[in-house]
């Protein structure tokens, strides 16, 4: 890449597809129109004066993301509101609510708690609610890290409706499998082989993230021990000896859908790191969920669309 | 000059360099401070949110156009109908507003020179 280029990638970090080329090209013909101006002065230098001119690529990058990508992401949020607000609408449950076994973990770092599902219990209840399940692991990856090459243990849950299978998998990263060891969760850096013989759980995130690849509707309903209606099937994650926080399973949900919505403009993590945006988007989810402690009962309802 | 003054003037000020005759961005910067013996000195982050924010507002148009010397297109604005009416009603309130400016300093400046 050259120095045109490179400052060209500078200048638009942050911004996303269509709108990124229209802004790479308008800033390239504007700067080789000037380049061709000063070298007809005679200027010897004249990429380095012509960039010189437009000043420091980083500053035009945070204007362009303030007008550009910004409003998006405010866009969003607002729609994750109108959206709590908007889907009161009756919701009938058809099937009686299944139990997943979830465990919770307060964060050294703050007052919240993590959410873990039991792998096994989740699959006990998800075929007891009448979804079929594959537990074949899944095939190894070539060219991968080393871990890749071996088989990964997966469940795959075929929901009716669904776009594609709900596959749950001990691979590291983001479905980090995480193992009961003497009363506390932790890190499991060599999962199982068996997801199921063994007390391996996910983190509550990574099985929204997972649903929501199905394609099918997911509502929270409920303010104590809300529920996970995915489809026609309900999901209790929380028990009475452990009540799952209702504000962070809303915010859960509330939190991934705008991500979601920032990533197709491509700016999510640009957001972070140029306007610390990360911390507004989080009291603002929780705000929300506070909100809607304050509805009456019937209304504790969220659709993640 | 306050930046503060640049910002809350600044559509009117591109609106005004527009106006004549289609340009680019580049050049917008340059007429501004030409016209403006410096004055006017737009800071990198400035212009083209500025400049987009006009477009979607439809106040100005933009188009790749492909210059004689070859090379990339260099994108063009040009003031559109509304952007005239903008400009026109912008104009008036400033020059509304430096009137009352005027007299209010001038006024100052009188009384001044008269108490000593």
């Amino acid at each position: 890449m050259n120095r045109l280029e490179q400052y060209i990638a500078q200048a638009t970090k942050g911004l996303y597809g269509k709108k990124k080329l229209e802004i790479q090209a308008e800033l390239r013909g504007s700067i080789e129109a000037r380049i061709w101006q000063l070298e007809l002065q005679g200027n010897q230098n004249a990429l380095e004066t012509a960039l010189l001119e437009m000043g420091d690529a980083r500053n035009i990058s945070v204007g362009l993301i303030k007008e550009h990508l910004m409003p998006n992401v405010l866009k969003n949020a607002v729609l994750v509101g109108i959206f709590a607000i908007a889907s009161i609408s009756a919701l009938t449950s058809s099937q009686a609510q299944i139990q997943v076994e979830t465990v919770g973990q307060s964060l050294s770092t703050d007052k919240m708690s993590m959410y873990y599902l039991r792998f096994s219990s989740i699959k006990e209840n998800l075929e007891a609610a009448g979804i079929s399940v594959d537990d074949t692991p899944l095939a190894p990856v070539e060219n991968s890290v080393a871990y890749s090459l071996a088989t990964k243990p997966s469940l795959r849950f075929r929901f009716p409706d669904a776009k594609q299978d709900l596959v749950l998998q001990t691979a590291p990263g983001f479905d980090s499998p995480w193992k009961a060891d003497a009363g506390e969760l932790v890190f499991d850096p060599k999962p199982s082989a068996s997801i199921t013989n063994d007390r391996v759980y996910m983190n509550l995130w990574s099985f929204l993230h997972q649903l929501k690849k199905t394609g099918l509707p997911i509502n929270v309903e409920g303010w104590r021990n809300p529920s996970l209606k995915v489809g026609k099937t309900t999901l209790q994650i929380g028990s009475e000896k452990l009540l799952v926080t209702p504000w962070q399973l809303y915010s859960s949900i509330a939190s991934q859908a705008v991500q979601e919505g920032v990533s197709e403009f491509g700016g999510w993590l640009m957001v972070m790191e140029y306007m610390g945006y990360e911390i507004m988007l989080f009291v603002l989810m929780h705000l929300l969920a506070r909100f809607m402690q304050l509805l009456p009962q019937s209304m504790h309802r969220i659709q993640w669309v | 000059m306050n930046p503060n003054l640049l910002k809350g003037n600044l559509d009117l000020i591109l609106l005004a360099i527009i106006e004549p005759e289609p340009i680019y961005g580049g050049e917008i910067t340059r007429e501004a401070s030409e016209r403006t013996n410096g004055y006017f000195d737009f800071k990198e982050g400035t212009l083209y949110p500025a400049l987009h924010r006009l477009e979607k507002s439809g106040f100005i148009r933009g188009s790749f156009q492909y210059l004689p010397r070859g090379g990339s297109p260099v994108k063009f604005y040009e003031i559109t109908e509304s952007g005239q009416r903008e400009l026109s009603a912008k104009r008036k309130e400033h020059q509304a507003f430096g009137s009352a400016m005027n007299s209010l300093l001038g006024d100052s400046l009188g009384s001044l020179l008269r108490k000593t």
